[in-house]
């Protein structure tokens, strides 16, 4: 049991020097909170991703850039290639690292990517039909991590 | 030492212990005396435990709840740049079908396997405007509408699919499309792709 020494009073000295403390109504708290914490825990952790998306009918919020703005465009492509390219016609090929694409070079690309244009947020993602959701997203994470927030995707045919 | 014994003084030798002269058993023999029959239990390390448990699932404590329930033939992808997740429809892409909050719209196989170029998954539409049209009543100010939909997508599917599940959100009048996915630590200040 919990337990404290307070000074001794008055003469003798006799009075027991443990106080005990009554630790029940704090366990009955512990376990009520513990309940209440266990029925409305949510295990799974979920978030969302935001994107902008430019389908075939409809423009991107952004659209009309300034003559003066460069355009960033990264083409997934099918063959487990990205192809980083700009609007001044500067393009980077990202060959495909086994069977699988190669994310390092990449996030390398997008950050020298970044440097060069500090005040770009915005980049598009073009993407084949047959490539597979999850690469995608991790495309996009990446995007995402090398500072630019905002991503458009977009299929290659709309305005590809 | 010696002077104080022979004078029969205050101080006299120790003798013999006195249950060496007694026959008792009870007091001979040890552990034989009735037990007690209250046992202390040491409530310190059973305080100490629920205190971890509390703090634990205090940490693990999520004030918004469980916005979004995963179907079972779902698997989420993972992303380390995230947002938390907003009331809004919710449409799950699975390998077989596609669902506006648990209601089967389309056949996902089939919208693989089209090739027309008319995106619009009708059913889908019809009752996305149906859900907006909702919201609009219950909420009169148009700032109040964001368009937001979160799209819950098998990890394995094609863009395909998904592009025609985006066109049909913008079309319906949902243009701020989000992705389901499952939270991912990030591995210090290291890149995403590390």
């Amino acid at each position: 049991m919990g337990g404290a020494a307070p000074t001794p009073s008055g003469k003798g000295g006799k009075k027991p020097l443990d106080a005990s403390i009554n630790l029940v109504p704090f366990i009955d708290l512990l376990s009520c909170c513990i309940s209440f914490l266990l029925i409305t825990a949510v295990w799974t952790q979920l978030a969302r991703m935001d994107v902008t998306q430019k389908s075939k009918s409809q423009g991107a919020p952004n659209d009309d850039p300034q003559p003066n703005q460069v355009t960033l465009t990264l083409f997934v492509n099918k063959d487990n290639t990205f192809t980083f390219s700009k609007s001044t016609g500067e393009s980077i090929p990202i060959e495909a690292k086994g069977d699988d694409f190669d994310y390092v070079k990449l996030a390398d690309t997008l950050a020298q990517a970044k440097k060069d244009h500090a005040d770009k947020e915005d980049l598009t993602i073009k993407t084949d039909d047959v490539v597979v959701y999850h690469k995608i997203i991790k495309a996009m994470d990446i995007a995402i991590s090398a500072k630019f927030p905002t991503v458009t995707l977009t299929d290659k045919g709309a305005g590809g | 030492m010696s002077s104080a014994f022979d004078k029969g003084g205050l101080i006299k030798q120790a003798g013999p212990r006195l249950r060496k002269f007694i026959p008792l058993k009870f007091i001979t023999k040890h552990g034989t005396g009735k037990k007690s029959s209250y046992a202390e239990l040491n409530l310190t390390s059973m305080v100490d435990m629920l205190t971890i448990l509390v703090v634990f699932l205090l940490q693990t404590f999520s004030a918004s709840g469980e916005l979004l329930t995963v179907s079972k033939n779902v698997t989420l992808p993972e992303a380390m740049n995230y947002k938390d997740l907003e009331q809004a429809p919710i449409i799950s892409i699975s390998r077989d079908s596609v669902t506006l909050n648990g209601e089967p719209k389309a056949d996902a196989s089939e919208l693989t396997r089209e090739t027309t170029m008319d995106w619009k998954i009708p059913q889908l539409h019809d009752d996305l405007v149906v859900l907006k049209n909702n919201f609009k009543l219950l909420h009169p100010d148009p700032n109040d509408w964001k368009g937001l939909v979160i799209v819950q997508g098998d990890k394995n599917i094609d863009f395909k699919v998904l592009k025609k599940i985006m066109y049909t959100c913008t079309v319906a009048g949902y243009n701020n499309v989000n992705f389901a996915v499952q939270q991912k630590a990030k591995a210090g200040a290291a890149p995403a792709a590390h």
